[in-house]
């Protein structure tokens, strides 16, 4: 079968690939390596009431057994693990210890994603170059601008105006609110840092009003579920409607695409070798351009399979970056407290969002012993019936004092960026396979020296902070991070100004093979300490754009 | 056989020695009473100590008790779904130990006992799970809490305000004696 474009994967940068490509006319064919999942037909968890759960949310040791990877952190439970990778079928190898949490099915992990939503600052492209980090971002926040604008407005976002260089405002059609012990926290944390650390409403692409046929937000908190409202941006709730509105779109679950069909004499791909997940069938299907957003280590997993007859290392392995300079945002360290006043207040309603501290070290005029910065999330709430494991107390004086709202405390926690490395990498390992015959991906990678120092910091500032907001009983504190625990895997098909230091140029075309497209995590060339997906979005849609324009000029 | 009721302070002290890590006190009195409820395997012995023990943490008030949200059935489910041997042995033999001991310190079966002589004789139990970080109790009384403040019952009497839809986002609420806790997931 033959199509205008082909895009692999149906997440958050496939969904936006695929509404671009057919809203401008293009007959494409999306490919999902897993099973379909229908708009809040298949959210077969999101509204049972907690009863329902035999082990009220908590996973069972079968679980535990079966999935040695999920069970590492809250991936693992009783609520969605439809929507989590079975750790048997799917397993990697692990030369050092990274953990995987993926979602193989139709919207990926747009469906259980945190969607915290942020503009990258013009900094963040700068910094490899000024830094000597890494290579040179080949495209500025100027480029992406407009594409962040485009997106955007399709997507919904909550947030809250703040005009900051540090964290570019996006265009939101609301915002959500800090309650009223963040309220006071925000108030004198600004006082005492001159506004130079801000507590804001977390940026979200949670949305509590209709947006283009959505509901909205109705404050359950349940979005890993699936919202049935359409309450937050998925490729279900928001880019897939649209592109199967113009009718110009076929999507094939199921679907493991397991090389790219490579032409060595025109240098261009021709198509790709899908697996049927189902029957073990092989299909090929062909189209002028192709699109990889198979999720970032995915997609460097299908170029590493493809063209291997010309290089040995895959398609774009020619500069020696192909699966090298791994990223994902380290975090497990902060503080936390407990508030005396406000007794009288409390909240109503689940909201899907808590506060953001934007970055402020090495920002300002800051200078410190590591590179780059991290900024944090976090929320105040009042303890629930949790609290009582740790409180003595049996009877009917327990059970009352359980039912009433515990003490206001707080947590936050760093997320920080992550430095591109050469030596941190991934490679196929072709001793070891998955359910399907294919081979597997090794993992070796660790944080360094600048991570280890920028951690320090992480805790100790949150401490500084919640202490002078008037916190009580503050504690920092650092659990066991390993990399992907984060879940924002990024670089591994690095973009760059040259052949020579990167798989992809600044259009996220391959440059051995200029008409496949790689917009998801694969191609970042450094990490920012901001979420990442609102960027990949930005970058899937800026070269759709420019992919079309190729097209219809013939030069692809 | 002794039948009297114990003070405080004697229940308290045997305790002490029962929780000590050993289980040698509980083996001698399970000799000298020829009592041994099958506390281990689901059954209805079982299901009533879980139950009594689930009732005596969080019992039936204006509203519905432990017992009445099937609080020991969810605790059996729990034990056996959640955990792992070691862990499953501990918590089975301390269920045991507290029908061994409850029975001896109160006189007649713990799951018969009243709610004031139940909470009297787990308090001790309450005090080691506070001070000892992996003890048994701590874990019953954990599966209790959570089982039963995310019950249909506790939702249905108003004991949480459960809310699956809330509609809306106040930030600032204000709250009087009656306010109950608020939540709208697991």
């Amino acid at each position: 079968m033959h199509y205008d474009a082909i895009v692999v994967g149906s997440g958050i940068s496939g969904g936006w690939a695929a509404k671009e490509l057919t809203e401008k006319g293009l007959k494409v064919l999306m490919l999902e390596r897993g099973r379909n999942v229908e708009h809040i037909k298949d959210y077969t968890t999101t509204n049972m009431d907690p009863w329902e759960f035999p082990h009220r949310g908590k996973p069972t040791t079968a679980q535990k057994d079966r999935n040695p990877v999920l069970r590492r952190d809250y991936p693992l439970n009783e609520l969605n693990p439809q929507f989590w990778v079975d750790d048997q079928d799917c397993p990697y190898t692990e030369k050092k210890r990274f953990d995987w949490y993926r979602g193989y099915h139709v919207g990926g992990r747009s469906l259980m994603w945190g969607r915290q939503s942020y503009r990258w600052n013009e900094e963040d492209f700068l910094a490899n170059a000024k830094e000597g980090v890494g290579t040179p971002w080949p495209i500025g926040y100027g480029d992406l601008a407009p594409w962040y604008e485009h997106v955007e407005r399709h997507a919904g976002l909550s947030g809250s105006h703040e005009d900051m260089d540090v964290l570019p405002d996006s265009v939101y059609l609301h915002a959500m609110e800090l309650n009223c012990v963040e309220q006071t926290a925000a108030e004198r944390i600004a006082k005492k840092w001159e506004n130079k650390r801000r507590i804001i409403i977390g940026r979200t692409s949670n949305i509590a009003v209709p947006h283009k046929g959505r509901a909205g937000c109705q404050y359950r908190n349940k979005c890993w579920l699936g919202c049935p409202y359409g309450g937050y941006f998925s490729t279900q709730s928001s880019t897939l409607p649209a592109a199967m509105a113009t009718g110009n779109l076929t999507l094939r679950p199921h679907s493991i695409v397991k090389e790219l069909i490579y032409d060595k004499d025109k240098k261009r791909v021709k198509g790709v070798e899908v697996l049927d997940a189902e029957t073990n069938m092989t299909y090929e299907f062909t189209a002028p351009i192709v699109f990889l957003n198979a999720s970032a280590l995915n997609s460097t997993w299908v170029l590493m399979n493809s063209a291997t007859d010309v290089w040995e290392g895959g398609l774009g392995s020619s500069s020696g970056e192909l699966g090298h300079n791994l990223m994902d945002h380290h975090f497990r360290v902060g503080a936390g407290g407990t508030w005396e006043g406000d007794q009288d207040k409390y909240y109503f309603g689940g909201r899907p969002t808590g506060f953001y501290i934007p970055r402020f070290r090495n920002w300002y005029g800051d200078k410190r012993d590591y590179l780059r910065g991290f900024g944090y999330q976090g929320s105040a709430s009042r303890g629930d019936w949790r609290r009582g494991v740790r409180e003595m107390g049996l009877g009917a004086d327990f059970k009352d004092s359980m039912s009433k709202p515990g003490p206001w405390r707080i947590g936050m926690t760093a997320f920080g960026e992550t430095l591109p490395y050469h030596e941190n990498k991934i490679e196929l390992d072709r001793t070891k396979t998955d359910k399907w015959g294919l081979p597997v991906l090794s993992f070796d990678a660790e944080l360094k020296e600048n991570e280890a120092k920028m951690r320090q910091d992480m805790k100790q500032d949150a401490v500084d902070m919640l202490e002078a907001a008037g916190f009580k009983d503050v504690y920092g504190y650092e659990s066991d991070y390993a990399l992907g625990m984060g879940i924002h895997e990024m670089g591994t098909a690095r973009m760059g100004t040259d052949a020579s230091n990167s798989v992809l140029n600044k259009w996220n075309q391959v440059w051995d093979a200029p008409n496949v497209f790689v917009t998801d995590g694969a191609a970042m060339a450094s990490a920012s300490c901001v979420n990442p997906s609102l960027t990949y979005m930005a970058m899937t849609a800026r070269s759709a754009d420019f992919a079309v324009k190729e097209l219809k000029k013939g030069n692809l | 056989m002794e039948q009297q009721k114990l003070t405080r302070r004697q229940m308290v002290q045997r305790m002490a020695m029962a929780i000590g890590g050993t289980l040698v006190a509980p083996t001698v009195l399970l000799e000298s009473c020829s009592f041994d409820p099958d506390t281990t395997t689901a059954g209805p012995v079982r299901l009533a100590m879980l139950d009594a023990i689930a009732e005596t943490i969080i019992p039936r008030t204006a509203t519905a008790g432990a017992r009445d949200a099937k609080i020991g059935a969810f605790i059996d489910v729990m034990i056996r779904d959640c955990y792992y041997p070691d862990m499953q042995e501990k918590l089975n033999a301390g269920i045991k130990e507290i029908a061994v001991e409850g029975k001896n310190a109160i006189g007649r079966p713990f799951e018969e006992a009243t709610q004031m002589e139940r909470e009297e004789f787990l308090t001790a139990y309450d005090e080691a799970a506070q001070t000892e970080g992996d003890h048994f109790f701590k874990t019953l009384k954990e599966l209790t809490i959570l089982g039963y403040f995310t019950s249909e019952e506790a939702a249905t009497d108003g004991v949480v305000n459960y809310e699956p839809v809330p509609t809306k986002y106040d930030p600032c609420a204000p709250v009087d004696e009656n306010t109950k806790v608020f939540y709208s997931n697991i």
